[in-house]
């Protein structure tokens, strides 16, 4: 927290450095290579953190001349005159920036647990979470990352030990060429234009850098301390989870984030999956990234703006945030918003991070969002969970087998192996089998769907048939995109029928099929 | 201020005119009998009937006084009663008839004296109240087991009998304009921060209230924020725990007609401690703390998580498991989350009838509502069984949180997390989660973070030694960071003469 005299303590520094440091450089170092392996993992990190730390060393220039560098926006009204057009304009890039992060962490919030929902409906809980803490001000900030610090650490601890099981080592080498490079001036421009969530990653290392002016008696060797080994912690995390992933599929440059957080399940995970930890850990960090930028804007509303209208004001803002995340949802598209942000962040958000405090300085308090907008958003969205298919009302497949068509070549013929509750009270589920043609497994699905009471459940599909290697390249880029977050294991088996049990075919499977992972047969 | 009367016969006008249809005022007035005259002077005694000791009024006053005042004469009857005649030494002279009317209103007695402008003011209180009893909401296997009772000096002489040191102070006064509720805010002068001392008698003194019939309703007056739903404060009708937190730097707050004190300052740390923790051996100490804070998640968060699993995210859940989920869903009526609802407002319920009821048909509703009403729900197909399982763990681990108020509050916020998890799942009640957390790490307690040690205050501590794991007592050696620095050191090691 802070001393009696309100500087912020090295530890409260430290840990609120590496909460806000070390995902964010786990998702930006992943998925920049991700998009643009040529560069290599390593080049593209050492040149994304050399970039981050001039930006720090910049702030810093600008910043240290401010007595009081957080209050920057409230200070010396009566020397400049200026601050109103100053504060209004913090105001409005911090709503900006927290629209941004909001469509950010609600988009990777929808790819990894909430794939029906649409990303305003998400939105929605982030802001009202982020509204109500950024409520608290800078020191809840402080003391949230002091709270959850040692969870946080110990759930990514959990979540690495996992992945590591995965790691394939002989493609770590891989990372370590600089191949068919085209020279660094290129690579910097690719990662500053299209590296969308290296956003995040800046827009912290300000908040870094103004926490760190308030520390007393502060050594640059603290500044280097807790910002070097965030970023260590997050290269060694990141180099996991690409390692997990394989060289070969990130140069592809299809993986998103939710290949990424497959690669982090536990192998077999159906089962054991750290599910729970990898979405805490998620939200975790991208409210840290998001609820700073809240508490600073709320502060400066605090100074500004008459008592009486703070709430209203807050509120317009906080509608303001709900309106960019709308914007870049429903206006941009996926491919325009991955441009919008890195070229905002270059044009419009770096740039005013320096020229601000450098016009004016100043400072303040934030409120708390309403308590009627929390309602009308919970009741209509209580509402709309209705929308959830129960737990019974569904039948799972296990195994898929996939051959050629029987009356029509063209199409594949899909077999799903159902497991069904039993009636008969002896045995807990029988096994059902449905077979059809089909273009692809989803219409496979919507066939079924329609021909049955109950919808079909994929999500416990531990096996993938196929008759040959022939089969297996038609529904191979179909089935991994579906079940890419699971180790589904897939077998080529030509006289599968002659063989399978009229039971329990999940069970023969294991025991007499070796088989490979889904995930990795692209590489091979 | 109003001044007593030189004349007796006004002052009982008054008296009489004040306790007017007062059934159960005692008021006497002795006419004496002085040199064999009788009818010059006059005592006048009065006492409310019910809340004095009978026995010291007639053996301490009315006796003496009248007995041997029949034949002997003074020039000065005042200053003759209050040096020779009066056989107490608990007694106070009031010249503000105010003040005595308060007094007797206490359950004192009052005597006045014609020719005096004062009043002698002879402490009598003698209350129907119960006995120093065993803790009905703070038990524990091993340690003390009185508590505190009604009785304001019973409580304040309970703390003392533990902490015989001169340092130990005790501040005396009313809250409560009608009820004249008396409080004491007893600390160690040496150890509690002179701030903290300062701020619990301005957060008392900050309100006029007409009456305060329990420490609870004290405590909420005195609360910084009206909004906050955890408790500030720590409850306890225990006096050893008092008396711990006393040593400890922190201040108690003794009221009357209050079988509980309050201690402040609170954090999560305190309130999760329990008396018997520095009785029994630290890994046992340690392995009951676990317990606790476990049950704390599971109270809050497993209804949540129950239906943030099996509405949004079945593949987490284990084959077996999932069809035996499924199974006992499939005769059943009602979406999860309605299901789990019915559930806990069912528990609700009965808990709350529990405790409505006289002991003895209080556990018959638990048989009733427990097994009865929870078998036929099942066999209704009203709930399944896993359901019953999840609130009945629920519930079990709610009671394993020692503090009541801090109990509640986590099965009140059970409540949020099951809405956060029915509308988004894992990403809801992560996010419940997280806000809560949020909020009680900004919170703080007299300026203690309330989530001390593991949020750091503007002190340094090594709280770590005595929070989830209790240290062995040889290891705390130091006070939490409340304390006065200069005091911090509690334990030291005594050289051995013969060494």
């Amino acid at each position: 927290m802070t001393d009696g005299n309100g500087n912020v303590t090295f530890s409260a520094f430290f840990k609120l450095t590496m909460l806000m440091l070390t995902g964010l450089t786990i998702f930006v170092t992943t998925i920049i290579p991700a998009k643009y392996g040529e560069n290599g993992l390593i080049l593209s990190h050492i040149l994304m953190l050399c970039m981050a730390f001039a930006y720090v060393i910049v702030l810093y220039v600008v910043y240290s001349d401010s007595v009081d560098a957080w209050t920057y926006c409230t200070e010396n009204k009566e020397k400049t005159g200026k601050n109103p057009a100053v504060a209004l304009i913090y105001v409005i890039r911090m709503a900006i920036r927290t629209g941004i992060v909001v469509y950010i962490v609600s988009e990777l919030s929808r790819e990894l647990v909430l794939k029906k929902y649409p990303v305003m409906l998400i939105a929605i809980s982030v802001i009202v979470a982020i509204a109500y803490m950024g409520s608290r001000g800078m020191g809840g900030v402080r003391r949230f990352a002091e709270a959850v610090f040692w969870f946080t650490l110990i759930s990514a601890a959990i979540v690495f030990a996992a992945s590591l099981k995965n790691i394939d080592i002989d493609q770590l080498s891989g990372y370590l060429h600089i191949y068919e490079e085209q020279g660094i001036n290129v690579t910097i421009n690719r990662i500053m234009t299209r590296g969308g969530l290296m956003f995040l990653g800046f827009s912290s290392m300000e908040f870094v850098m103004v926490e760190y002016l308030q520390i007393k008696n502060r050594r640059r060797r603290m500044l280097l301390g807790a910002v070097g080994t965030a970023s260590i912690i997050g290269t060694i995390g990141s180099v996991i989870v690409t390692t997990t992933l394989g060289m070969k599929d990130l140069s592809m440059g299809r993986k998103e984030i939710l290949y990424i957080v497959g690669a982090l399940e536990l192998p077999n995970g159906i089962k054991i999956r750290p599910l729970i930890l990898v979405c805490y850990l998620m939200v975790v960090w991208g409210i840290a990234a998001a609820i700073p930028n809240v508490a600073c804007a709320c502060e400066v509303v605090d100074e500004y703006v008459h008592m009486k209208n703070r709430k209203i004001v807050k509120l317009v803002w906080i509608l303001a945030v709900f309106g960019v995340t709308a914007w870049i949802t429903f206006i941009l598209s996926r491919e325009k918003a991955s441009h919008f942000i890195p070229g905002y962040m270059i044009l419009v958000d770096i740039p005013l991070s320096l020229i601000l405090p450098a016009v004016a300085l100043m400072k303040k308090k934030f409120v708390r969002v309403t308590c009627l907008v929390i309602l009308c958003l919970v009741i209509p969205s209580m509402l709309s969970s209705c929308a959830y298919k129960p737990i019974e009302d569904v039948d799972y497949a296990n195994v898929i087998v996939a051959e050629k068509g029987s009356e029509y070549p063209d199409k594949i013929r899909y077999t799903m192996i159902i497991t069904e509750l039993d009636d008969d009270s002896e045995a807990v589920t029988k096994e059902n089998r449905y077979t059809q043609d089909a273009d692809n497994f989803k219409k496979l699905c919507r066939g079924y769907d329609e021909s049955h009471v109950r919808t079909i459940d994929t999500s416990h599909v531990e096996y993938i048939v196929v008759q040959d290697e022939e089969v297996l390249d038609l529904v191979y880029t179909e089935l991994e995109h579906r079940f890419s977050t699971s180790y589904v294991t897939v077998i080529v088996e030509n006289d599968l029928w002659d063989r399978l049990p009229d039971d329990n075919t999940k069970e023969y499977l294991k025991t007499h099929y070796k088989g490979r992972c889904l995930a990795t047969i692209k590489e091979e | 201020m109003t001044e007593i009367s030189v004349e007796i016969d006004e002052n009982i006008s008054k008296i009489k005119s004040l306790f007017n249809k007062w059934g159960d005022i005692v008021e006497k007035r002795f006419d004496l009998n002085r040199n064999g005259v009788m009818g010059g002077d006059a005592i006048y005694v009065v006492y409310i009937d019910g809340l004095c000791d009978h026995e010291l009024i007639e053996n301490t006053i009315i006796k003496p006084i009248t007995w041997e005042w029949r034949d002997t004469g003074y020039a000065e009857l005042w200053h003759s009663i209050v040096s020779y005649e009066g056989q107490t030494a608990d007694y106070s002279e009031e010249s503000d008839f105010d003040n005595v009317v308060s007094s007797i209103l206490k359950g004192d007695t009052a005597v006045f004296v014609s020719g005096s402008s004062k009043a002698m003011v002879i402490s009598s209180k003698n209350f129907p109240v119960r006995g120093v009893e065993e803790s009905s909401t703070e038990g524990g296997m091993r340690g003390p087991r009185d508590s505190f009772n009604e009785n304001f000096r019973t409580s304040t002489a309970l703390i003392r009998r533990r902490i015989k040191d001169p340092k130990l102070k005790l501040e005396q006064g009313n809250i409560g304009v009608r009820s004249h509720t008396e409080f004491g805010i007893m600390y160690m002068e040496d150890i509690a921060m002179p701030d903290l001392v300062k701020q619990v008698r301005s957060a008392i003194d900050k309100y006029e209230i007409d009456a305060v019939f329990d420490s609870g309703m004290a405590e909420h007056l005195m609360e910084k924020r009206w909004q906050e739903i955890f408790p500030t404060y720590q409850a306890t009708t225990r006096p050893d725990k008092a008396a711990a937190a006393l040593v400890d730097g922190r201040v108690v707050i003794v009221f009357d007609n209050s079988p509980e004190v309050i201690i402040a300052p609170a954090t999560i740390n305190t309130l999760f401690q329990t008396a018997d923790d520095y009785y029994n051996r630290w890994p046992v100490a340690t392995f009951a703390r676990i317990i606790r804070y476990m049950a704390s998640f599971i109270a809050v968060g497993l209804p949540g998580l129950y239906i943030a699993i099996t509405c949004y995210h079945r593949e987490i859940i284990p084959d077996k498991l999932l069809y035996a989920i499924a199974d006992a869903r499939s005769q059943l009526s009602f979406p999860i989350v309605i299901e789990v609802l019915i559930m806990e407002l069912l528990f609700e319920l009965l808990r709350e009838a529990g405790i409505r009821l006289p002991s003895q048909l209080g556990n018959t509703i638990g048989v009733v509502g427990g097994l009865i009403v929870g078998q036929s729900a099942v066999e209704a197909g009203i709930v399944s069984t896993i359901v019953v399982i999840v609130v009945a763990l629920t519930a079990i681990a709610s009671f394993a949180i020692p503090n009541e108020a801090f109990a509640s509050v986590f099965r009140l916020l059970k409540f949020v997390t099951i809405a956060a998890s029915a509308l988004y799942g894992i990403l809801g009640f992560v996010l419940a989660m997280l806000m809560l957390v949020f909020h009680l790490a900004s919170l703080d307690s007299f300026g203690v973070p309330y989530m001390a040690p593991i949020v750091s205050g503007p002190y340094r501590d090594d709280g770590y030694k005595d929070f989830v794991v209790r240290s062995p007592i040889k290891n705390l050696t130091k006070r939490p960071g409340w304390s006065r620095p200069s005091e911090r050191i509690r334990l030291n090691r005594r050289e051995r003469q013969d060494d």
